[in-house]
């Protein structure tokens, strides 16, 4: 496989435009029907293989470990065809949370066992991080794993793990001990769900689907070398992540989406007559030029700096609140027919108002509630007194 | 617009400026007793294009620094974030950023050379709407310029107009005949008018259509530029006034700061003034009419959340003179209006016609 690193950056732009102009099924492509949509099960793993065959899987992977190692400013890039050509999204976990976990955290082996697996789409990973009690306050998890001769046995439930069902394998943070902080004595463990006691249970979400599940654990023995860096120190290794997540979380591509069916919905409706309804649109379109000078502002510091740091809390807030913004434009420029549930057609026009509507409703609440984010910054960024 | 991609300049340019500033600039005389008053000083003007403001955009040739838009705009930051009254933006950048566009017009070199060397000029710009409201009809002008930025010594307008359907730009005598002004004192304390001729006497025509639209453009990228600059820096050195007083202000026993509805709040004007912020350096990177548009409404957009928050925030000392916010307010409200207002200049920018894209 070539360095695609070596090809400057407007050869490597147009190379993997053609790449997807080529190889992306157009029926998987988002569109007016269905702007956020996703790939998942059979679907995803193909087109993942797709991209790993042809040199074009895991963008910000060192190559030693198969990934194509790109600069900031190529990943940049890639993401930005993505959008243009409309690939739906994938939850990678493996590529995107794991892989880099392991490069960082792993022993030799952990990563000669898993890296090549994540990238051929052997295994699919999932990741069980929320519980019942533990969502915002993470660090209150109590799913527990307790060492019994050679294995970790491990009792408790997680909830909202994307895709569990469709996952071969799980990783998790476990409590493995109690401390003054609550933050130690947590473990980060790397599961088989094929492993006897787990049971998933998808759960249905307002949007209609059920892209999330409970995991449950019950007397599930994994052997010790399942362990990811210290014992009792998971929270560390889990941590580093989570700010590369609130930057994924804070890029434009789904507001540009939902932009896009608005400004559809808008001149198919005749809406743009209605000067205030005009005005709305051109003020949300500004809204979106705005996020993304904001976002290429925080994204060519971490090029820079290399590591986000909480600041892009920012991004995920303001990325996640135009997007209800601009979903509930939608519904407001259908007048009646914003209440209408499921697909229907408006002057040639696919769309499911509903659906796009309650798709946006989540984005507030995951990775870390956007009352949390605000709490991360009035602490982080603006060093105000504790509460 | 040209970029003058000089980092390490435009920062000696910042340092300069915040030192010039914080020795001759007392923000006491910003105060506000119910009499507006121009606060124009004389010697502070001196001083500042003494040490080359006027002419930062100014081309070399002309006797300026012929730098670009970006370094006028890093200066402006600082202009707002001091609030600063003298009239920068309004008697010095919009004058260079037409003289720039219009080099080997007949009569410009003298003019930028006056401007370079601390001289001012008034700018009458077209409308909002991009419509003029002067007409140039047998060699003399009618109309109504509005919302001029004026300084005492400034002796010549220039004027964009109307002339046979198309736009022209003319350097009009301030004092001349016919030419009539209507005072009042911008939120800023800075001195503006709204100026009216009547068959005043056209002095010297300096473009013609493509010519004159491209200064008007020029004009126009460098006045919102430099607004959102300004407005940007302001929002900035007022966002931290706050958060100092969230910290250290003790109620039941505890600073304020340490209220979640009060952190939440705070954390919002911060992310508005980080969407300011990248908007503003995006713009100045690359200075068209639609970054310079969108830049100025989400900054406009910034400073007037900003300090109103402000006021409630500092609870009742906010609504006193002394406690320091009301010339922030004052000044935002001028320059979110100035040319063209937040709504305005996202439907100039961003709005829609009603056919459906092909």
């Amino acid at each position: 496989v070539t360095d695609r690193n070596l090809l400057s950056e407007q050869d490597f732009r147009d190379e993997f435009r053609a790449f997807l102009a080529q190889h992306y099924p157009a029926v998987w492509r988002q569109d007016s029907l269905r702007p956020f949509r996703r790939l998942r099960g059979n679907e995803a793993r193909s087109w993942l293989q797709t991209l790993h065959m042809n040199g074009w899987r895991a963008p910000a992977w060192p190559r030693a470990h198969g990934g194509m190692e790109l600069s900031f400013a190529k990943q940049m890039i890639y993401h930005e065809e993505l959008e243009h050509a409309h690939v739906a999204r994938i939850i990678d976990l493996g590529e995107t949370q794991l892989g880099p976990v392991l490069m960082a955290h792993g022993t030799a082996l952990q990563q000669s066992n898993f890296l090549p697996r994540i990238l051929d789409c052997q295994d699919i990973w999932c990741q069980g991080y929320s519980e019942p009690g533990a969502g915002s306050d993470l660090a209150n998890l109590r799913t527990s794993a307790v060492r019994v001769g050679d294995d970790f046995v491990l009792n408790g439930q997680k909830i909202w793990t994307t895709h569990a069902d469709d996952s071969s394998h799980i990783f998790l943070l476990v409590r493995t001990g109690k401390f003054d902080r609550k933050q130690q004595g947590i473990s980060f463990l790397l599961v088989d769900l094929a492993t006897p006691g787990i049971t998933i249970r998808p759960i249905q979400t307002l949007a209609g689907d059920a892209d999330f599940c409970e995991v449950f654990f019950e007397n599930v023995r994994v052997p010790t070398d399942a362990l990811v860096g210290q014992e009792h120190c998971g929270w560390t290794v889990a941590k580093a992540l989570l700010g590369y997540e609130r930057v994924w979380l804070g890029s434009p591509t789904l507001c540009a989406r939902a932009l896009e069916l608005a400004t559809s919905i808008a001149h198919r409706s005749g809406k743009l007559q209605d000067s205030f309804l005009a005005t709305r649109l051109a003020e949300l379109t500004a809204d979106m030029h705005d996020h993304r000078q904001l976002y290429k502002r925080y994204c060519d510091r971490i090029s820079q700096s290399g590591t986000p740091g909480s600041e892009v809390s920012v991004l995920k807030i303001n990325a996640s609140e135009l997007l209800c913004r601009l979903t509930e434009f939608c519904l407001e420029l259908l007048d009646e027919a914003g209440g209408r549930l499921g697909e229907f057609g408006l002057n040639g026009l696919d769309i499911d108002p509903h659906w796009q509507f309650m798709m946006a409703r989540p984005t507030t609440i995951f990775g870390g509630s956007n009352e949390i984010q605000r709490n991360i910054l009035a602490k982080t960024v603006l060093n105000l007194p504790a509460e | 617009m040209t970029v003058s991609s000089d980092i390490e300049l435009i920062a000696m340019l910042r340092e300069s400026a915040l030192a010039l500033i914080e020795g001759a600039h007392d923000r006491k005389r910003l105060e506000f007793a119910g009499t507006p008053k121009s606060q124009f000083d004389e010697a502070l003007w001196h001083e500042l294009s003494g040490a080359g403001w006027t002419g930062i955009l100014v081309d070399e040739r002309h006797g300026g620094m012929g730098l670009g838009s970006d370094a006028a705009a890093e200066l402006l930051n600082v202009v707002g974030a001091s609030l600063l009254p003298e009239p920068v933006l309004g008697t010095a950048m919009l004058p260079a950023a037409i003289f720039r566009s219009l080099l080997d017009a007949p009569g410009v070199a003298e003019m930028a050379a006056e401007l370079a060397g601390g001289h001012p000029f008034a700018v009458g710009l077209r409308c909002a709407d991009a419509r003029y409201s002067v007409q140039i009809v047998d060699d003399t002008l009618s109309g109504i310029c509005s919302s001029v930025s004026l300084h005492p010594n400034a002796s010549t307008i220039l004027v964009f107009a109307e002339q046979d359907g198309e736009p022209a730009l003319a350097a009009v005598n301030l004092s001349g005949l016919g030419v009539e002004k209507q005072e009042f004192i911008a939120g800023d304390s800075s001195l503006a008018a709204d100026i009216r001729f009547t068959a005043a006497p056209l002095g010297n025509l300096l473009a013609v259509r493509a010519e004159a639209w491209k200064a008007s453009d020029a004009a126009l990228i460098m006045g919102r530029l430099g607004l959102a600059a300004m407005m940007t820096g302001a929002a900035n050195t007022l966002l931290e006034l706050v958060l100092e007083h969230l910290r250290t202000r003790v109620q039941f026993d505890r600073p304020i700061g340490s209220l979640q509805v009060l952190r939440h709040h705070a954390v919002d004007l911060k992310i508005a003034v980080e969407l300011a912020e990248a908007g503003w350096r995006a713009a100045a990177a690359e200075p068209n009419a639609m970054m310079a548009a969108a830049a100025k409404a989400r900054a406009g957009q910034t400073i007037v959340s900003v300090t109103r928050a402000a006021i409630q925030l500092f609870g009742a000392m906010g609504f006193a003179e002394e406690g320091g916010i009301g010339p922030y307010v004052r000044a935002a409200n001028w320059w979110s209006a100035w040319m063209g207002n937040s709504r305005q200049l996202r439907v100039e920018a961003f709005g829609q016609s009603e056919d459906y894209p092909s």
